[in-house]
């Protein structure tokens, strides 16, 4: 970047062809250039860079401004970042990518997007040199968090919607546990009454109360859980155990629809990396997809296979219905609103996509053998705990 | 108070509550008899004798609406 005015040498035309061409590139790209020099102390930010990071023109000497920027970025996003940027130093990556949140001293709150690598090391071994990139991804980011922001509204309205449609399969879930425990009560009642009072049967009496309020308990949880509104976090998670789970919270209501079901779970699945609700939630209309698929089947003939198996190193899940098949636009059954039933909102499937979609996973249908549809989800295996 | 005659059949697919409403019969000193499934029921029921049915409707194979039709033809 020295001002090099003696003769046109083949050598500075090829130099000042490629500075063109740098200047160029970041220019279109939007991109702030800088370079820092650990040994020497010196760095050099473009314009642009300072225009971005907004770095004054007067910060310049020495790491000043790599320190104005850094004292800068959000301190929430601070630890990883120099983490990262150590990491860089001690050679153990080479290039670091990485997103975080800036307080520009005018222009407030941004995100960047931040590309750093190491220079070629130089024979001194005076230290590293690093170079990069940043670009102001702001308008990106905030159009990403609203979408995020509005998939969370609609995960929470459709829970909310499946939820008026179990009503009824959850009040049977815990009216049995409140009826277990009157029945009991009233009758260790009506043995204390008597002379003399039968104790051993009133003890046993006691722990059965105590069994069934837990159960409550749980149903109550359950739907707690359901109801939610939360981030995803991924988890290693039992998916035996959620499937498990969503059947027991369907149970009465597949019984009321004639709806039979055959498990197969199986035995020793790794763990998924998984959230818990957004999977049960996938399991959910999955189930309930299957159930109303076969509504018009004659009564016995409202079968729904539901398995968990390893597939080639993922863990799969299938739901597999007799109803009326897929339609022959396949490919529309996953989008917003598409919907082959009268009062659905076609909502369900996109859900389950969007779900799938966040645990790196997919999702599909496949006409079952003999008739109706087969829905099925692959996720990876959750990694072992990391090692650092 | 002398004791109730006739049966009183408890029919529902969940054991814990088949469980607890015998006993509270039994507590007040009826002959109650559980069954947790409409099979098992319709194996020991004699239709002779005075007999009180508390049956569940939303039941798995047989249900409680199925198993009346069944008993009054």
């Amino acid at each position: 970047v020295s001002g090099n005015t003696i003769g046109h040498s083949p050598t500075e035309a090829a130099l000042h062809a490629a500075q063109v061409r740098l200047a160029a590139g970041t220019e279109l790209a939007g991109l702030g250039y800088y370079e820092v020099d650990y040994g020497r102390r010196t760095c050099f930010l473009d314009d642009r860079f300072r225009n971005i990071c907004g770095v004054p023109p007067d910060v310049r000497h020495g790491l000043d401004p790599v320190q104005f920027w850094s004292d800068r970025v959000h301190p929430e996003d601070r630890p990883l970042l120099l983490d990262l940027r150590q990491k860089l130093h001690d050679g153990k990556v080479d290039r670091i990518a990485v997103e975080y949140r800036y307080q520009h001293p005018a222009e407030g709150r941004k995100w960047l997007h931040h590309l750093a690598r190491l220079a070629t090391q130089e024979p001194s071994g005076l230290g590293v040199r690093t170079f990069g990139v940043v670009r102001d991804i702001t308008a990106q980011k905030e159009a990403e968090l609203e979408t995020q922001e509005l998939r969370n509204n609609l995960q929470h309205l459709t829970r909310v919607n499946t939820l008026g449609a179990l009503s009824g399969s959850l009040a049977h879930e815990l009216n049995q546990p409140l009826g277990i425990i009157l029945s009991n009560a009233q009758a260790a009642q009506e043995l204390l009454a008597q002379e003399p009072p039968d104790l051993a049967e009133v003890r046993e009496i006691l722990s059965d109360i105590v069994a069934a309020d837990r159960r409550a308990g749980e149903v109550i949880e359950r739907l707690r859980a359901l109801l939610k509104r939360g981030q995803v976090s991924l988890q290693p998670l039992p998916l035996n155990q959620v499937v498990e789970e969503v059947l027991h919270l369907t149970r009465a209501d597949l019984i009321r629809r004639g709806v039979t079901v055959a498990c197969e779970l199986a035995p020793d699945l790794p763990p998924v990396a998984g959230d818990r609700v957004q999977l049960q939630q996938m399991v959910l209309n999955l189930i309930l997809n299957g159930a109303d698929a076969m509504a018009d089947n004659a009564p016995g003939g409202r079968r729904l296979h539901v398995r968990t198996t390893v597939h080639e190193g993922r863990i799969r899940a299938s739901v597999q219905d007799e109803g009326n098949g897929l339609p022959a636009d396949i490919d529309r059954l996953f989008q917003p609103f598409y919907t082959t039933k009268a009062e659905g909102l076609g909502l369900g499937l996109a859900i389950c996509w969007s779900i799938v979609t966040a645990h790196h996973g997919r999702l599909w249908a496949e006409p079952s053998p003999e008739r109706g549809a087969t829905f099925l989800f692959e996720l990876p295996v959750a990694p072992l705990p990391a090692e650092s | 108070m002398s004791p109730p005659s006739g049966i009183v059949y408890v029919l529902d697919d969940e054991p814990e509550m088949v469980k607890a409403l015998t006993r509270l019969l039994r507590a007040r000193k009826f002959d109650a008899r559980g069954f947790t499934s409409a099979a098992e029921f319709l194996e020991s029921y004699r239709p002779e004798g005075i007999a009180c049915l508390v049956l569940d409707v939303a039941m798995p194979q047989i249900d409680g609406l199925a198993l009346q039709r069944r008993l009054t033809h």
